[in-house]
């Protein structure tokens, strides 16, 4: 089974995601900012992290670099959930192929837990950006 | 002398029997017309001029009859010439300016003097053709009734009259500059009290130029509020004798008030002032033209300041809607995760009724976030925060899997959309992925605005230098009246379906901000009741 770390400051948020991927039968650490999240990194290894990009304290292009992505955290998949599409960083973080983006309005409980699922099983394919 | 001299033949020629005594005489009355300064000449007629004939023929014959006889050095040296035998035999109407007729009128002065006359000028010409000015002393000889010859002295007199010549020319200017100038002239005798006002000064307050003016009247003309300022200023001149200029209104008998500049000086002896001069001139046009100009600097400054105002809050919007649309975002995104979980079935099973209402709630919400996201989107691009991300791209590929996302779509409004590229490979250097958002509107619109059933056809040209994208749906299509208002922003068009479709307005206006970034252009092609054409045109390179 997949470990997930979810890093989200919207409470509701972070715990809609909680229930959806607990109940998808996945494990499940939160953090509310990028600070918290490196915490729960030197406790944890998950095998993705659901990254919401803007946040307080840390955000989440922060969080990356202090992290060590992708370079000293082989083998963790991210997949950043934001509103930014038009974001510089983020056009660039994604040409490294270091992680993957969706707009977190887009998708449905359903499709999020598809889409986790899609990265996790096949590590080799790329979502489309 | 007041008359002329009459005597006899021999005594102006030398005399046939001399005495001694006549001879010394002569020869004394000779060293004193040598050594004279004065010019001193004998002048000959060829023929007596009768004194009955009237002025005029008098003077034309003493222009045609009259030579020089007789003259001394001083006065050769009067027309430039070494000594007096060269002057001696020339002609009146040689020496004179005849058509100056000042000469006219000392001619007819002798004449009427009884051929008798002192200090009167004549306008001459020296041998080299230069103006001489002399001043003459002449008597003329009276025989039988006619002219016969005539003496006198003569001053030169060229220099004092070029001086009052130029003097009166720059009064003649003066005289020019102040009406020119419409500047009036005054004098004040302090002593006396009397004041003097040039007519030019008695139009500028207004005045008729008959009559005189006294300081009360000149008091009453003053504009009551510049009265004291001006007192004030003439005051300190008397007391410092130092010059002033001071602008002031005056008011006009007829109730106009008029802005005038005046200049004076007082003028001292032993410490106290005795007279005071000024000039005075109007400069309504002047204080007009700076009225309107501070006037004209007034609104310059309203308007810079209302620009940036407007910039500011136009920024501010920008920065409004875009917080907001933040704000708003993570709440609906809320709304969203716990009624898809409803319906997804996260928390067991809910009735077909209450499924139906979630699904209302689900789609109400879809909408509220697909504003939002256009808001943003438009916010973005208006700040000029878009940056392009420029890759070479296949559009072929890009095409056809927008296509096959959207068929899944339409095909639940049975409607069917068809790909026409005759390449596999067409590659243009874009932003893909604002490019595939853009692609994804129109061909969401052409569905959008087509009625069940209908067909979308795509249709990708490869151009040397640009590619053509066409979105051509078989819909409801667009007025004419309409089709200018398609890319402005917040602009929906009326149609039979638009209430449906509910967009926001921002679409075509974000698709065409980005396809200009992308240095192409996006037209539509339109007729209402069979549909649309939208064409992009994007360069290849």
């Amino acid at each position: 089974m997949y470990n997930i770390l979810i890093v989200e400051d919207e409470k509701i948020l972070r715990d809609a995601y909680a229930t959806i991927l607990t109940q998808e039968g996945f494990t499940v650490w939160t953090a509310p900012d990028g600070s918290a999240a490196l915490e729960q990194l030197a406790l944890h290894r998950p095998n993705l992290i659901l990254l919401d990009l803007l946040m307080p304290v840390m955000d989440g292009f922060a969080f990356l670099e202090a992290a060590g992505f992708p370079h000293r955290q082989p083998g963790v998949q991210v997949l950043a959930f934001s509103n930014l599409s038009d974001h510089q960083r983020l056009q660039q973080l994604l040409q490294t192929g270091a992680m993957r983006h969706v707009l977190k309005s887009s998708l449905s409980p359903r499709e999020l837990a598809t889409a986790i699922r899609g990265m996790l099983d096949g590590p080799g394919k790329r979502a489309r950006r | 002398m007041t008359h002329a001299v009459r005597h006899s033949e021999e005594h102006g020629h030398h005399a046939r029997q001399t005495s001694s005594s006549d001879r010394q005489s002569e020869e004394r009355y000779q060293a004193f017309i040598r050594h004279s300064n004065e010019g001193i000449w004998r002048c000959e007629l060829d023929e007596p001029i009768p004194v009955t004939l009237p002025p005029r023929e008098q003077i034309r014959r003493m222009y045609e009859h009259a030579y020089l006889a007789e003259a001394n050095d001083a006065m050769a040296a009067m027309y430039g010439m070494s000594d007096r035998e060269t002057l001696v035999g020339s002609r009146l109407r040689d020496l004179f300016v005849q058509e100056d007729p000042r000469n006219i009128a000392y001619l007819t002065a002798f004449i009427a003097s009884g051929y008798s006359l002192s200090g009167v000028d004549s306008h001459e010409r020296d041998r080299d053709g230069n103006d001489k000015y002399f001043r003459n002393s002449l008597v003329g000889v009276i025989e039988d009734g006619c002219v016969v010859r005539a003496w006198g002295t003569q001053q030169d007199v060229t220099d004092q009259h070029k001086a009052l010549m130029a003097l009166k020319e720059s009064e003649a200017r003066l005289t020019m500059a102040l009406k020119a100038s419409k500047m009036g002239m005054w004098e004040w005798n302090v002593t006396t009290g009397e004041l003097l006002w040039s007519d030019e000064l008695k139009e500028l307050f207004g005045l008729q130029p008959a009559g005189t003016v006294t300081y009360e009247r000149y008091m009453q003309l003053l504009h009551p509020e510049d009265e004291d300022a001006l007192k004030r200023t003439v005051a300190e001149a008397l007391e410092t004798g130092r010059e002033y200029t001071i602008e002031h209104r005056c008011v006009w008998p007829d109730g106009s008030v008029h802005w005038l500049q005046g200049q004076g000086k007082a003028f001292m002896e032993n410490g106290k002032p005795v007279r005071m001069l000024g000039t005075t001139m109007n400069i309504d046009d002047r204080k007009n033209a700076e009225t309107e100009l501070h006037a004209t600097e007034a609104i310059n400054v309203a308007l810079k300041t209302q620009q940036a105002q407007l910039v500011e809050l136009n920024n501010s919007k920008d920065e409004f809607i875009s917080l907001a649309s933040h704000q708003l975002r993570t709440p609906a995104t809320g709304v969203k995760q716990y009624i898809g979980m409803l319906i997804e079935g996260y928390c067991g099973d809910v009735t077909a009724a209450q499924r139906a209402f979630l699904d209302v709630a689900y789609e109400s919400n879809e909408r509220q976030l697909r504003i939002i996201d256009d808001l943003l989107k438009v916010a973005h691009v208006d700040a000029g925060k878009v940056t392009l991300t420029k890759e070479p791209t296949n559009l072929a590929a890009l095409i056809s899997e927008i296509v096959v996302e959207q068929s899944s779509v339409m095909s639940r409004r049975e409607q069917k959309i068809r790909l026409t590229c005759n390449k596999e490979r067409v590659i243009a250097n874009i932003d893909s992925a604002r490019i595939r958002m853009v692609l994804d509107n129109l061909m969401d619109n052409a569905s959008k605005y087509s009625k069940h059933g209908k067909t979308i056809s795509v249709v990708l040209e490869d151009r040397p230098k640009e590619v053509v994208v066409h979105i051509k749906d078989q819909g409801v299509g667009i007025a004419k009246k309409d089709v200018s208002k398609l890319f402005q922003k917040f602009s929906r068009v009326n149609n039979e379906l638009s209430t449906l479709v509910g967009g926001t307005g921002l679409g075509l206006y974000w698709a065409k901000k980005i396809v200009d970034l992308h240095g192409g252009a996006i037209h539509v092609e339109s007729k209402p009741h069979h549909g649309s054409d939208f064409i992009i045109t994007l360069p290849k390179a």
